[in-house]
C-alpha cells in the first residue's frame, strides 16, 4: 500500500473478504475497504502510529464485506523500505469467532463491573438498614434501665424495641433467604395448601399498616378450587411480601384488591393496588436483586431484596410471577400463577393451613436451658392444645423420656452440660424402638447451612432457627406429626 | 495546592519570537507535530502540550466532570497561555483542537490573536441540511471499536518501553507516543464526536486560517466551506492532500501554508 492508501497488491482472500471478485487485479483503496467507524479509527489512531513509529499491531477493525456486512479483522501494518515513497505491508486476520467471544467478554466485564458496584451499594445500604433499628433498640433499652418508669412508658418502650427487633430480624431473614436461594439450598416442604386462608392470614398481618394509611383491603372470592401444592410458610411469605409492598407504595385512602383467576390448570392470584405504579423503564427490573425504583430521595426503607426473593420462591413452586403497571401514578398489579394441585390425589392428605393448626392431645417434650424461651414456647404449645412438658437440660430430658410416653421432642442445641446433638444421639441409640423413631425438631440460633446439616446428622428431622416464629414452629410440628403418622419418619427434610 | 500547569500538560517551550501554540487532536499527543516543529522553532517560539489523559500529561489530573465537554479542554489552554503569559500568540490546532482553540481565544483574546485550524469540524453529526459526515450509529460503532482496542492502547507504552533492542524506539517521545488511558480516550472521543459547536461560531472570533485536506474522511469539503462562511475573518485553504492528518502525511504543504499566512520568511 502506498502513502495515499492505494493497495497495489493484495491476495485473493482480502478481495473475497471485502466482497470483491478474487479474480480481479485492479488496485483497492484502503478507505473503501473499511467501515465508517474503522476509517475514523484508522485516521485518528493507526495512521499516526504508522507515520511516526512505522508500525501498528493487533488492531481490531471491521472491513466492509459483501453487501456492506461488517467483517471483523485483526490488522497489523508495517512500513517497508520502498525507494522514494514509503510502502506499507498489511496483514488482516479474519476473526469472526474470536470477535464474538471478545464481544461477549466485554459485555460480561461491563455487567460484572455494574454488579460489583451494585453489591457495594447494597452492602452500604444493608449496613445502614441494620443500624437504624439497632439505634432505637439500644436507645430504648438504656432509657428503660435508667428511667423510674411507669407501666405505660415501659410498655411503649418494649413495643418499640420489639418492633425494631422484628424489622431487623426480617432484614436478616431476607438476606439469608436470598443467599440460600442463590446457593440452591432452600428446600420446600410441599403439601396441598388452599390459597384462600393463606391470603386471609397475609391480609391480617398487613391490616394494621393498611389501616394506619386508611387503605381499603379486599379479597374477592374465588369461583373455583384454589388448592396448590406448596410450602405453606413460603406461600405466606410470597403474599405477605407482595401485600407489604402494595401497602408501602399506596398512598392514604387507596385500595388493595386481591382476586383470583383460573388460567388453564393454574390459579392466578392478582394483587392490584391504586398506588404509585411502576414506570415502564423500571418495570423490567422489578424482580432484579438490589434494585429499587426511584432516586435516593424517594427511596423507601428496605433492601430491594423482597421482590427478588418473592420471584425466586414463586419459581421454586413451579409458578411464574409478573408485574403490570400502566405507568407512574396509575397503580400496579402483581400476578402469581401457580399450578393447581390434582384434587383426586390431594384427598389423601389433609389440606394444611395456618390458623387452623391444632396440636390437640399431642404429648410434647420441650428442652431449653433458657427459662424465658422455655416459658414462652411452653405457653404457645399448650395454648394450641398440646400436653407439653418442659425441661432445662439434656439429662432431665433423657430422664423424662425414659419415664413418660412422648409424641415429639423439641430441643435447643446449645445447652450447658450436654448439647442437643448429644441428647439426640442418645435418644436415637435408645433400646426403646419408640424413642429411636421419636420425631424431633431442633432449635438453634445459628442459621448456617453447616448447623442445619449437623442437626440432621444427629437425628433431628427438622430444624428451626431462632428467634422462633410461632407459626413456623406450629406448622413444623403439625407437618412432622402428619408425615410421621404416615410412617415416613426418615429424616431427609429440613425446614429451609 | 497549586497545580503546575506545565507539568500537568507536559508543556514544552522552545525557540524564540512570535509565540505559536501547537495543540494535538483526538487520538494522539504532541508528537503529532514532529514534522513541523523543527522548522517552526527556527523562526518562532513554539509551545506544545498534551491534553490531560494523553501522552505524558499527568493522567491522575483527569477529572471526568471537568472534561465532560470541550470547555474543560479549553480551560487547560487558557491556563497554559496565562501561565506562560503569552501575548498575541497563534494557536495551531488539529481537528477537535481547532474548536478548543476557538473557545480559548474567546476567553483570552489578548493572549490568542490568531488561529490556524487543521482539518477542523464544528460538528461531526449530520443534521440536515448540515452535513457533518457521520450518522450517530457510525460514531457509536467507533466508540465500541475503541473499547475493543482499549487493551491494546493500554499495553502500548509498556510494550515499547520493554524493547531495548529497538534503538529507533528508545527516544523518550517514541515510547509514549499516542499512549492514552483507554477510559479517558473513550470520554475524549465521545466529547469530540458528539459535540456540536456550530452555535459557538457566531460570536466574536480571531482571524483564522482553515486548512483542509482535499479528501478527508472526518471533515468533508462542505464542512470547511461551512466554517469559512460562519467565521468572519477566516481564510479557507484546501491542501492537495488526502487524509485527516495532513501535518503528518503532507507536512511540507502545511508548513508552507502556515508560513505564508503568518508572513514568516
Amino acid at each position: 500500500m502506498d502513502e495515499a492508501g492505494t493497495i497495489h497488491y493484495s491476495n485473493r482472500w482480502l478481495r473475497a473478504l471485502s466482497g470483491h471478485d478474487p479474480a480481479e487485479t485492479a488496485p483497492l483503496q484502503l478507505d473503501k475497504l473499511l467501515t465508517v467507524a474503522s476509517r475514523v479509527f484508522y485516521q485518528t489512531h493507526m495512521l499516526p502510529l504508522l507515520k511516526i513509529r512505522g508500525e501498528a499491531e493487533e488492531l481490531y477493525l471491521t472491513l466492509r464485506g459483501a453487501e456492506g456486512k461488517p467483517v471483523p479483522v485483526l490488522a497489523s501494518g508495517r512500513r517497508v523500505a520502498g525507494g522514494n515513497e514509503a510502502r506499507y505491508v498489511w496483514v488482516f486476520t479474519h476473526i469472526p469467532q474470536r470477535s464474538k467471544f471478545e464481544n461477549e467478554l466485554l459485555e460480561a466485564k461491563k455487567a460484572a463491573d455494574v454488579a460489583g458496584l451494585e453489591k457495594d451499594e447494597f452492602l452500604a445500604h444493608v449496613s445502614h438498614e441494620l443500624r437504624t433499628p439497632l439505634g432505637s433498640i439500644m436507645g430504648w433499652a438504656q432509657l428503660l434501665r435508667s428511667a423510674e418508669g411507669d407501666a405505660e412508658s415501659l410498655h411503649h418502650g418494649l413495643d418499640i424495641i420489639e418492633r425494631n427487633a422484628r424489622s431487623q430480624a426480617k432484614l436478616i431473614e431476607d438476606i439469608l433467604d436470598s443467599t440460600r436461594i442463590r446457593g440452591g439450598k432452600l428446600h420446600l416442604h410441599p403439601a396441598p395448601v388452599d390459597l384462600v386462608p393463606v391470603l386471609e392470614a397475609a391480609l391480617e398481618i398487613i391490616r394494621p399498616a393498611a389501616s394506619a394509611k386508611s387503605i381499603t383491603l379486599s379479597l374477592l372470592p374465588a369461583a373455583f378450587p384454589t388448592v396448590v401444592l406448596g410450602d405453606v410458610e413460603r406461600l405466606q411469605q410470597i403474599f405477605w411480601n407482595l401485600l407489604g409492598n402494595a401497602v408501602k407504595f399506596t398512598g392514604s385512602g387507596g385500595t388493595i384488591k386481591v382476586w383470583f383467576r383460573e388460567v388453564n390448570s393454574s390459579v392466578e392470584v392478582a394483587i392490584t393496588d391504586s398506588g404509585q405504579g411502576i414506570s415502564p423503564e423500571f418495570l423490567p427490573f422489578v424482580f432484579v436483586r438490589f434494585r429499587q425504583s426511584g432516586d435516593a430521595g424517594s427511596r423507601k426503607a428496605g433492601l430491594g431484596l423482597g421482590t427478588s426473593i418473592t420471584r425466586d420462591l414463586v419459581e421454586l413452586h413451579g409458578g411464574v410471577i409478573r408485574a403490570e403497571s400502566a405507568g407512574l401514578g396509575l397503580g400496579s398489579t402483581f400476578c402469581v400463577r401457580l399450578p393447581i394441585v390434582n384434587l383426586a390425589s390431594a384427598e389423601a392428605t389433609p389440606v394444611l393451613s395456618l390458623g387452623h393448626i391444632s396440636l390437640q392431645g399431642l404429648r410434647l417434650l420441650l428442652v431449653d436451658d433458657d427459662p424465658d424461651a422455655r416459658h414462652m414456647l411452653h405457653t404457645l404449645l399448650s395454648r394450641h392444645g398440646s400436653r407439653a412438658a418442659a425441661v432445662g437440660s439434656a439429662a432431665e430430658a433423657l430422664d423424662w423420656l425414659n419415664n413418660h410416653p412422648c409424641d415429639l421432642m423439641i430441643s435447643d442445641i446449645d445447652m450447658p452440660g450436654g448439647d442437643g446433638y448429644g441428647l439426640m444421639r442418645q435418644v436415637r441409640a435408645s433400646p426403646s424402638p419408640l424413642l429411636r423413631r421419636l420425631p424431633a425438631v431442633a432449635l438453634t440460633a445459628n442459621a448456617r447451612f453447616a448447623d442445619r446439616m449437623n442437626t440432621l446428622a444427629a437425628g433431628f428431622q427438622m430444624h428451626i432457627s431462632k428467634p422462633v416464629h410461632p407459626n413456623e414452629l406450629l406448622a413444623t410440628v403439625a407437618n412432622l406429626m402428619m408425615t410421621s403418622a404416615e410412617g415416613t419418619t426418615t429424616g431427609t427434610s429440613a425446614v429451609d | 495546592m497549586q497545580i503546575d500547569v506545565l507539568l500537568r500538560n507536559f508543556v514544552s517551550d522552545r525557540g524564540a519570537g512570535q509565540p505559536l501554540v501547537l495543540a494535538h487532536g483526538f487520538g494522539c499527543d504532541q508528537g503529532m507535530w514532529r514534522f513541523l516543529s523543527p522548522a517552526l522553532e527556527k523562526q518562532c517560539r513554539v509551545i506544545q502540550f498534551d491534553y490531560v489523559g494523553c501522552g505524558r500529561s499527568d493522567w491522575s489530573a483527569y477529572n471526568p466532570s471537568r472534561y465532560a465537554d470541550l470547555a474543560g479542554y479549553a480551560q487547560d489552554v487558557v491556563e497554559i497561555v496565562d501561565r506562560l503569559d503569552l501575548h498575541q500568540a497563534v494557536f495551531i490546532g488539529h481537528s477537535v483542537s481547532s474548536m478548543i482553540g476557538l473557545l480559548a481565544a474567546r476567553q483570552r483574546p489578548e493572549r490568542i490573536g490568531k488561529l490556524v485550524m487543521v482539518a477542523p469540524s464544528p460538528c461531526y453529526l449530520n443534521d440536515p441540511p448540515y452535513t457533518g459526515g457521520f450518522d450517530r450509529a457510525d460514531l457509536e460503532e467507533l466508540l465500541l471499536m475503541m473499547e475493543r482496542n482499549a487493551g491494546w492502547a493500554h499495553q502500548l507504552a509498556g510494550l515499547v518501553m520493554a524493547n531495548p533492542e529497538r534503538p529507533e524506539l528508545s527516544e523518550e517521545l517514541e515510547t509514549s507516543f499516542c499512549s492514552m488511558d483507554p477510559a479517558m480516550a473513550l470520554e475524549f472521543a465521545a466529547v469530540t464526536f458528539f459535540s456540536d459547536l456550530r452555535p459557538e461560531l457566531s460570536g466574536p472570533a480571531p482571524e483564522c486560517l482553515i486548512l483542509q485536506s482535499a479528501e478527508d474522511a472526518l471533515a468533508p469539503r462542505s464542512v470547511g466551506e461551512f466554517l469559512h462562511q460562519q467565521l468572519a475573518g477566516s481564510t479557507l485553504e484546501v491542501l492537495a492532500s488526502s487524509g485527516h492528518c495532513p501535518h503528518l502525511s503532507h507536512p511540507g504543504l502545511v508548513l508552507e501554508a502556515i508560513q505564508r499566512y503568518l508572513h514568516l520568511a
